[in-house]
C-alpha cells in the first residue's frame, strides 16, 4: 500500500483542474484554469452583511493624467502568495505587503519608463509567482513586466533583483521584437507561470497601423530568462501585409494535459481587413498550446477574418462538466461578443453546438467579409446576436429625437455588420461584452458566473483624404484613430446624445450565471450603477463593468467591474446584491480571496479605468468578518 | 420677518451643509462632480430666497414669484440629492419644499413694523 499511495497521490494532483489548492491566490485568476473560485466557506449569504474593512492601503503610485504624467488605469489582482501580498503598480513597482495589517513590507522600483509608450495609460495588471520548491535567495521569485518590456525578476523575500535571470535580473523582451517593430512590445500583463515556464505576450499600440508586429507567444526559463520556444500566429506569407494578433491578456493552463490555453487578439489593422484577406487562422481564436514544445495542438477561430477588434480576451475557465454520466474536461471561452463558447479542452471540439450563420458583406474598398461566422447561441449570448438593443425613449426624448435619428441612419444588421464609410453600430462595443475579467466557476457545481457590458458604438471609416483633413495626418484625437496603411482611419465613439446620456436602452450591464451542464442560463440580473456627471442610474439600468467576479465555496460572489465604485458581494443562487462598499475608484481589477493566519480575506484594488469614468486611485482595500 | 419661512431656512442650511460635504468629501461617491455642484448651488439657492422672502421688505407679487422659484429649486434640489444617493439632502430639500408650500398658504407677507 506505501509503494500505491505516493503515485495515487501525484495522479490524483495530476488530474484534478488546478482549482484543488485555494488558499493561495497565486497566479492572476487565482488559478492555473481560471476559475476564480475561492474554496473557503466562511463567507456565506447570511453573513456577508458583516464584512468590515480589515485594512487599507494607497501605494502612491497615481495620475489622473492632469500633470506630466499619463493617466494610470490599475487592473491588477493582488498575488497571495509566500504568506505574503503582492502588488504591481501602474509605475511598475513591485510592492510587498503583510496579508493581516497590509502593513508594506518592501518595494521594488523597476524604474520604467512612465510614458504611454503603446497603451494611452500606465496601465499594470499585476505580478506574476514562482517558487523553485527549493530554499535559498530567488528560490521564490516575484515577476513583473514593464511599459518598456522588460521583465524583472525578484526574490519574493527581499525584493532584490535575482542575478542569474537574463542580464542581473532583467529582461530586454522588446530585443525580440524585429519584425514590423512599429512600436515597442509592452508588459502590462504578468506572465502565466506553468511549472518552470513563464508564457508571455505582450500588448502594442491599437487602431494606429496596418503593419505591425506579428503576434506571438514566448516560453521563457522562469530560473535564466532563457527563451525556449516562440510561436507566432501570424502565417509567414502574411507578415508583410498585417501583425498583432497577439496575447495582451492572461491565460489558462492545465499542467496535467501540458497545455497552455491562449487566447488570441485580432490581427492589424482592427477595422479594415483588406490587406489580410488570405486565412489567418489563429487570429481571434482560442488556441491550445504544448507547454514544452510550442506545438499548437488545437485551434479554433472564433471570429473570422475579424474587422471588430473582437479580440479573445479573456482566459478561457478549465472545468469538468458532467453530462449524461459522464466527465468532460470543458474549456468555457468568454468572448467580447457575448458568445460563450463551451469546447473540450483536450480536442478543440464543441461540447454545445457552434453554429455557421451568414453575416452581412462589406461594402468598404478593398474588403471582402467574411461570409459567415461561428454563432453559440447555447448556453445563451449574454448580449443578443441578432438585435442591438432599442432607441431609450428618455435619451430621445431630452434629445429631441436625435436618437432615433442615428438609428435610421447607421447601418446594423445583427453583430457581424462590418464597419462602413456610412457608419455602423458596434455591438458589443469595442470593449465587448465581457473583457479580460472573464468568468468564475464553481467546479463542484459547474455553473457559470458572468459579469457583462451592453454598450452600443458607432464605428465610421473615414476615406484617407477625408481623415487626413480631420486629423491633419497626426496621432490620435478623441475618437479618431488613423489605422496607417489603411484606405480608412476611423472615427469611434459611443452612441450618446449631445447631452452625453446614451442613446440605447438600458441594460447598461447585467450579471449571470449559466448551469454547464444543461446549458441553460439560471438568472440575468442588472448590475451595478451607472453614474454621469455624479449622478446614479436606477438599479434596473446597471452598469458598463471591467474586471471579473471571484465565487467563493460559502455561495457568495465578490465583484467591483462597476463605474459606481463600489464593490459587493452578490448572492450566488439569484444574483441580488448582499453587500457593498464604497471605494476611491471603479475595481476593474478581479479580487483575491485568500486565508492567511486562520482568516479568510478578499482584497479588492480600486484602480479605475477611464473606458467606464475618468476616476483614478492607488487604494487597495481588505475585507474580512467582523472578528470576535 | 416671516416667522412661518424659519424652517424652510433651517433646512435650506442643513441642505447647504450635506451638499458641500458631498461636493468636497472621497466618502460622499460624488465629490467633484457636476451634479454635486448643481446640488450645493440649489441648496444655497433655496437657503438664500428663504432668507431674502423672510427679511426683505416684497411686494406680494414679488413674494409669490420668490416662493415658486424655491419651490422649483427645492424640488430640483431634492431630486439631484436622490439621484447623487445624497439622501439626506432628497429628504431635506423635500420637507423645504412643503414647508415653503405650508409657509406660502398660510402666511400673507407682512410688512415689518416702523
Amino acid at each position: 500500500m506505501a509503494n500505491v499511495l505516493p503515485p495515487l497521490i501525484a495522479a490524483l494532483c495530476l488530474a484534478a483542474p488546478a482549482a484543488a489548492e485555494q488558499l493561495r491566490w497565486d497566479t492572476f485568476n487565482g488559478d492555473l484554469a481560471s476559475t476564480k473560485f475561492a474554496d473557503v466557506d466562511s463567507f456565506t449569504p447570511e453573513n456577508v452583511t458583516e464584512l468590515e474593512r480589515a485594512w487599507e492601503f494607497h501605494t502612491g503610485d497615481v495620475s489622473d493624467g492632469s500633470g506630466d504624467l499619463p493617466e494610470t488605469v490599475w487592473s491588477a489582482t493582488p498575488i497571495y502568495a509566500n504568506e505574503t501580498l503582492y502588488l504591481g503598480t501602474p509605475f511598475y513597482r513591485i510592492i510587498a505587503l503583510d496579508p493581516a495589517t497590509g502593513a508594506e513590507r518592501w518595494s521594488y522600483d523597476s524604474q520604467s519608463t512612465l510614458e504611454a509608450l503603446t497603451q494611452p495609460a500606465l496601465k499594470n495588471r499585476g505580478v506574476a509567482y514562482w517558487e523553485s520548491g527549493q530554499t535559498g535567495l530567488c528560490e521564490k521569485r516575484v515577476y513583473l513586466g514593464t511599459m518598456d518590456a522588460e521583465l524583472h525578476a525578484v526574490d519574493a523575500d527581499t525584493g532584490e533583483l535575482c542575478a542569474d535571470f537574463a542580464e542581473g535580473g532583467v529582461l530586454n523582451v522588446n530585443q525580440w521584437n524585429t519584425v514590423n517593430d512599429k512600436f515597442p512590445f509592452s508588459l502590462l500583463q504578468p506572465p502565466t507561470v506553468v511549472g518552470d515556464t513563464l508564457l508571455l505576450g505582450w500588448a502594442g499600440k491599437d487602431w494606429a497601423y496596418s503593419v505591425a508586429p506579428p503576434g506571438n507567444l514566448m516560453a521563457i526559463d522562469a530560473r535564466t530568462g532563457a527563451l525556449k520556444w516562440d510561436l507566432s500566429f501570424i502565417p509567414d506569407a502574411m507578415i508583410p501585409f498585417t501583425g498583432t494578433a497577439n496575447i495582451w491578456t492572461s491565460m489558462s493552463a492545465d499542467p496535467a494535459l501540458g497545455l497552455v490555453y491562449v487566447p488570441v487578439s485580432s490581427p492589424s489593422p482592427n477595422y479594415w481587413g483588406g490587406n489580410r484577406l488570405d486565412p489567418i487562422p489563429l487570429a481571434t481564436s482560442v488556441t491550445a498550446v504544448d507547454v514544452e514544445t510550442g506545438e499548437v495542438r488545437w485551434s479554433r477561430q472564433l471570429v473570422r477574418h475579424d474587422l471588430w477588434d473582437y479580440d479573445i480576451s479573456a482566459p478561457p475557465t478549465l472545468v469538468d462538466i458532467e453530462r449524461d454520466g459522464q466527465t468532460i474536461p470543458a474549456l468555457v471561452q468568454t468572448t467580447k461578443m457575448g458568445f460563450i463558447f463551451v469546447l473540450n479542452r483536450e480536442t478543440g471540439e464543441p461540447i454545445f453546438p457552434i453554429e455557421d450563420r451568414p453575416v452581412p458583406p462589406s461594402d468598404a474598398q478593398g474588403e471582402v467579409a467574411a461570409p459567415t461566422q461561428p454563432f453559440a447561441l447555447t448556453p445563451p449570448p449574454t448580449n443578443d446576436p441578432f438585435k442591438m438593443p432599442d432607441v431609450w425613449w428618455l435619451a430621445d426624448a431630452l434629445s429631441f429625437g436625435q436618437c432615433s435619428r442615428d438609428r435610421e441612419q447607421y447601418r446594423y444588421e445583427g453583430i457581424y455588420t462590418p464597419p462602413s464609410v456610412q457608419g455602423t453600430f458596434l455591438y458589443p462595443g469595442t470593449a465587448g461584452a465581457n473583457n479580460w475579467g472573464g468568468a468564475a466557476v464553481d467546479p463542484r457545481t459547474g455553473i457559470l458566473y458572468i459579469n457583462s457590458m451592453h454598450v452600443v458604438q458607432i464605428i465610421r471609416l473615414i476615406p484617407r483624404a477625408e481623415y487626413d483633413q480631420i486629423n491633419g495626418g497626426s496621432g490620435n484625437e478623441a475618437g479618431f484613430y488613423p489605422q496607417e496603411g489603411a484606405p480608412y482611419g476611423i472615427e469611434l465613439k459611443e452612441w450618446r446624445t449631445n447631452l452625453g446620456l446614451p442613446c440605447w436602452a438600458p441594460p447598461f450591464g447585467t450579471f449571470s450565471a449559466y448551469d454547464l451542464a444543461t446549458g441553460e442560463r439560471l438568472y440575468e440580473v442588472p448590475f451595478g450603477l451607472s453614474q454621469q456627471w455624479g449622478f446614479y442610474g436606477l438599479s434596473d439600468w446597471g452598469s458598463p463593468t471591467l474586471g471579473g467576479p471571484v465565487v467563493t465555496a460559502g455561495g457568495v460572489v465578490f465583484i467591483g467591474a462597476s463605474m459606481d465604485a463600489r464593490v459587493r458581494a452578490l448572492d450566488a443562487a439569484t444574483g441580488a446584491e448582499l453587500w457593498s462598499d464604497l471605494v476611491d475608484a471603479p475595481s476593474v481589477a478581479i479580487p483575491a480571496v485568500y486565508t492567511h493566519e486562520g482568516v479568510d480575506y478578499v482584497v479588492f484594488v480600486a484602480g479605475g479605468n477611464s473606458i467606464l469614468k475618468q476616476q483614478v486611485s492607488d487604494q487597495v482595500v481588505a475585507y474580512r468578518l467582523e472578528q470576535p | 420677518m416671516l416667522k412661518s419661512l424659519n424652517l424652510v431656512i433651517v433646512l435650506g442650511v442643513i441642505g447647504s451643509a450635506i451638499a458641500v460635504y458631498a461636493y468636497l468629501s472621497p466618502d460622499s461617491g460624488v465629490a467633484g462632480t457636476i451634479g454635486a455642484l448643481l446640488a450645493l448651488v440649489g441648496a444655497a439657492a433655496v437657503t438664500a430666497g428663504s432668507l431674502v422672502a423672510a427679511f426683505a421688505n416684497l411686494g406680494r407679487g414679488l413674494f409669490i414669484l420668490l416662493a415658486f422659484l424655491m419651490g422649483f429649486g427645492a424640488v430640483l434640489t431634492a431630486l439631484a440629492g436622490f439621484f447623487l444617493m445624497q439622501y439626506g439632502l432628497a429628504i431635506v430639500m423635500a420637507l423645504a419644499f412643503v414647508s415653503l408650500l405650508f409657509a406660502a398658504f398660510r402666511q400673507t407677507p407682512q410688512r415689518r413694523p416702523f
